[in-house]
């Protein structure tokens, strides 16, 4: 199920939002509410078939589990009668977190160099195995279900049984929402919960498919109180319904340019199937988003934004500040700051940049062009560090936007193609090598046929709709909510429409 | 299973890992799928596993000539091909009502045969394609693929069907 399926829309959302507004009028205690949260998003999960619903299951169990375990340990270990002269656990000499600093929440020179001194696995803190253990099984069910399958796709017996397992559906989102609980709880950051709020947190209907991925310790007050208030339940539609005009309005219909343009060989048709899939992949992944917001806003919770605005930004890293922000929030606390973040030698910074944008890439798929995708990003962002970020600071804001804008365009160009092969060879045709001519008549037909569609989906990436909303609201004199009531129901009318004519498409990043 | 755990939590970890490795191994012996993806979607994710230049779709009146199958009998169903009698590569994918899966599948078979044994006279590579041929036929999605990389189809396909 998905949330732009009719099913979603008519039958699951109002039916399990009804029945919520009953129990809250009912002033049902929090915990119970939970509870049927957590029933509805499992129950919606479930479309998906048992097996994926049994990974699920299984996740939230196990790592539930596992955080459980290494807050006994390190209670166990806080207990001055325990004196066996093991390695001091890291946590136990870990200070209160500072949100603003950059270095590592745990702090590993102190437990490593007695690990290392020691016999091994065996030799480690009890709460640092069970994090290991617990990181372990999560990561060997990734790698059996997401690259596996691919890896071993051309080994003809090992493929055949490789193939049984196919990934579940958001497994890469709803266990990095997951693992992040299970950290914050050996960084002392977060206490324990209880499975239904660690279940909901996790598995909540929104954004179980496709996030954003949830950080723990910056949730977890709301699990114990999630008033549903008129504000919330109107900025939830509001995001709600821009979240599926953002979809199905422009995302879908840039996939129809993106899909038609695949082996057009023209330099024209070469930069309009860029141009598509930047704007395509932005809006589908953007508006899911601000879907999922928008639906934990009517339940009374608040998800931060996932993007702001990344096609406005002048440089490298400021476009990840805004693109994605949850994922790359996430690389930032658990994997770079523990390694260390820029807080050492200028040789093991520049490794930490790469190790962190090489799991990036990982992440979004297990093929050679993410990989390198990913590779770029470091090398990207290194390169503003050390080589041209002064002058680019210096430049005027317009090349800054250029220098981002057909930079990006190359990643996702990457980002997008099969094999590196094809990725090159598309790159090469975007600067004149290997092109059948400028222009042909498919890449001329997608330009003037899509030139409305591509300047909308332009004009709404960048802050122009917001400045353009503002002047409305000054000038003109008309009663603002009317306007507002009228142009959501326009929107929503024709969403419906679309879906309706069967033209919508499947969110991409259900893909990652 | 040792006797005594140190930590309680311990208990509820072995048990989970015990049930983890009897499902996977439980998910070898799985039968065939049913799927609830949409033939787009399926079509989507298989096109993009091969090379669309060698696989274009035809009409699918030619699926009756070439394959003696009313392409209505299926719910959907799409031939890729390019139109070259020199070339063994050809693909179909097709969503059909489980009833119809044995016509269809045998349909399949019946090509691959017709074909290998044609190339075999003149062109033994393209015969080697064709018996290195995909037939891959779920509960209500199958795909009969001849060409490269054909275990790289299927498990996209299968991918496909599974909705992911």
């Amino acid at each position: 199920m998905q949330l732009t399926d009719f099913s979603f829309l008519f039958a699951f959302l109002p039916l399990s939002y009804l029945v919520y507004l009953l129990l809250v009028r009912q002033k049902i205690k929090t915990s119970t509410l939970n509870v049927y949260l957590l029933v509805i998003s499992l129950l919606f999960y479930a479309a998906q078939g048992f097996s994926s619903l049994f990974i699920l299951v299984f996740i939230l169990l196990w790592n539930w589990f596992c955080a459980g375990a290494i807050e006994y340990d390190l209670t166990q270990r806080a207990n001055p009668s325990l004196a066996d002269g093991s390695a001091l656990d890291p946590a136990e000499n870990m200070e209160a977190p500072n949100l603003g600093s950059q270095t590592g929440a745990i702090n590993p020179a102190g437990s490593i160099r007695a690990a290392k001194s020691a016999a091994g696995f065996h030799a480690l803190p009890a709460a640092r195995q069970t994090l290991w253990l617990c990181v372990g099984v999560n990561l060997l069910i990734l790698l059996l279900y997401k690259y596996l399958p691919t890896w071993l796709a051309p080994f003809g017996f090992a493929s055949r049984w490789i193939s049984q397992f196919v990934m579940p559906i958001g497994l890469s989102f709803y266990m990095f929402s997951s693992l992040s609980y299970v950290f914050d709880v050996y960084n002392q950051k977060a206490k324990t919960c209880s499975l239904v709020n660690f279940g909901l947190f996790t598995a909540f209907f929104g954004r179980v498919i496709m996030g954003p991925i949830g950080h723990y310790a910056q949730f977890k007050d709301q699990l114990d109180d999630h008033p549903v208030t008129r504000r919330a339940k109107r900025y939830g539609a509001v995001l709600f319904l821009q979240g599926m005009f953002y979809k199905v309005m422009l995302a879908d219909n840039l996939a129809l340019i993106f899909a038609g343009l695949e082996t057009n060989t023209s330099w024209l048709g070469t930069w309009l199937l860029a141009v598509s899939y930047t704007l395509q992949l932005y809006f589908d992944f953007m508006g899911y988003s601000r879907m999922a917001r928008g639906l934990a806003s009517l339940f009374g919770f608040q998800i931060p934004q996932n993007f702001d605005k990344p096609y406005t930004a002048l440089s490298i890293q400021e476009f990840w500040r805004r693109w994605h922000i949850s994922l790359t929030d996430w690389f930032r606390e658990y994997i770079y700051i523990p390694l260390g973040g820029n807080r050492v030698s200028q040789s093991r910074w520049v490794l930490n940049l790469f190790v962190v944008w090489l799991l990036t890439g990982i992440w979004h798929g297990p093929t050679l062009p993410f990989f390198v995708w990913g590779i770029l990003q470091g090398g990207l962002i290194l390169a503003e560090h050390k080589l041209y970020g002064n002058a680019l600071n210096k430049a005027p804001a317009w090349t800054r936007h250029l220098y981002v804008m057909v930079l990006v365009m190359i990643s996702w160009t990457i980002f997008f193609s099969p094999t590196i092969g094809m990725a090159f060879a598309r790159i090469g045709r975007m600067f004149f090598v290997g092109i059948e001519g400028f222009s042909n008549s498919q890449a001329m037909f997608y330009l003037v046929h899509g030139l409305i569609l591509l300047a909308a989906a332009i004009f709404c990436a960048t802050n122009l709709p917001k400045k353009a909303t503002h002047w409305i609201t000054v000038h003109v004199p008309l009663n603002k909510g009317l306007l507002g009531a009228f142009g959501y129901g326009l929107g929503l009318v024709i969403c419906l429409a679309m879906l309706i004519s069967q033209t919508s498409q499947a969110f991409l990043y259900t893909a990652f | 299973m040792p006797s005594k755990f140190k930590n309680p939590y311990a208990y509820g970890q072995a048990i989970l890992l015990v049930i983890l490795v009897l499902f996977l191994i439980s998910s070898f012996f799985q039968g065939s799928i049913h799927s609830t993806a949409s033939f787009a979607q399926v079509e989507s994710a298989v096109l993009a596993a091969v090379d669309q230049n060698q696989y274009p779709k035809q009409d699918n009146l030619k699926i009756r000539r070439l394959f003696s199958l009313d392409p209505y009998l299926a719910k959907n169903i799409g031939l890729y091909r390019i139109s070259n009698g020199m070339e063994g590569s050809e693909m179909v994918l097709v969503e059909y009502d489980p009833s119809q899966k044995d016509q269809i599948e045998q349909a399949m078979k019946d090509r691959q045969s017709l074909q290998k044994s044609i190339y075999e006279g003149y062109a033994p590579d393209q015969a080697e394609l064709v018996d290195g041929a995909v037939i891959d036929f779920q509960d209500n999605y199958g795909l009969y693929y001849v060409g490269a990389d054909p275990q790289k189809v299927d498990q996209a396909f299968r991918q496909a069907i599974k909705g992911n």
